[in-house]
């Protein structure tokens, strides 16, 4: 790996890292929402 | 807080069974989700999603736009209400803002991950037993019941460990 390599790495990981933790943030919000209103649809489904 | 926003909605839909979890999560975490799309468009700023005047604003754009579909006024303004919640109990755990220039206020209790964990889920098995209360008597102990507040937990551990190596 040459130093322009490494350099262009360097350059990506920091928006790499971003979009890592939004996605993270993202299936935070999303998980307890799905988990929620799939319990809550099973438990009130007509019989 | 985290899991507890959720557990806030559970509350209102025991308490309002009419209202529908679908709209009453998303609405719970209202400002964390204008505060995760807001990093997507500029620099991040607490006072944009998490700020006083922000939160007022967006509950009452709620209540309106909500207030056609819902059954009664009241409706609405329970469902503009759980919006504002979201400040409310995160001042429990965090620091939020008040207005542009103006104190942060709240408890600051993510510094204390342990508690913080504690008092989450003691939130979560409140607002499940309300939530509980109002389901049929045949489906009340059945597994599904059990399950969403242990998923809630569950949910409320992993963000505790995902927030632990941050914290001093």
């Amino acid at each position: 790996l040459s130093v322009e390599h490494a350099g262009t790495a360097f350059v990506f990981l920091p928006p790499l890292r971003n979009i890592l933790v939004r996605g993270v943030v993202l299936a935070g919000l999303v998980a307890p929402w799905v988990w929620l209103v799939a319990i809550d649809r099973l438990l009130n489904r007509k019989r | 807080v985290y899991a507890g926003h959720a557990a806030f909605a559970t509350l209102v839909k025991g308490k309002r069974p009419q209202l529908s979890l679908a709209l009453l999560v998303p609405v719970a975490y209202g400002p964390d989700w204008i505060d995760m799309l807001s990093h997507v468009v500029h620099d991040p700023n607490p006072d944009v999603s998490h700020g006083l005047l922000s939160v007022a604003f967006c509950s009452v754009v709620i209540t309106l736009c909500v207030a056609p579909f819902v059954d009664s006024t009241v409706d609405a303004f329970i469902v503009g209400g759980t919006y504002v919640s979201h400040w409310l109990l995160d001042c429990v755990t965090g620091l939020k803002p008040t207005w542009p220039g103006g104190p942060s206020v709240g408890m600051h209790f993510y510094t204390h991950m342990y508690r913080d964990f504690v008092l989450e889920s003691v939130i979560v098995v409140l607002c499940w037993l309300v939530y509980r209360a109002s389901l049929r008597a045949e489906v009340r102990n059945a597994v599904a019941t059990y399950a969403m507040p242990l998923g809630l937990i569950a949910l409320q551990a992993a963000f505790t460990f995902v927030r632990a190596p941050t914290l001093g």
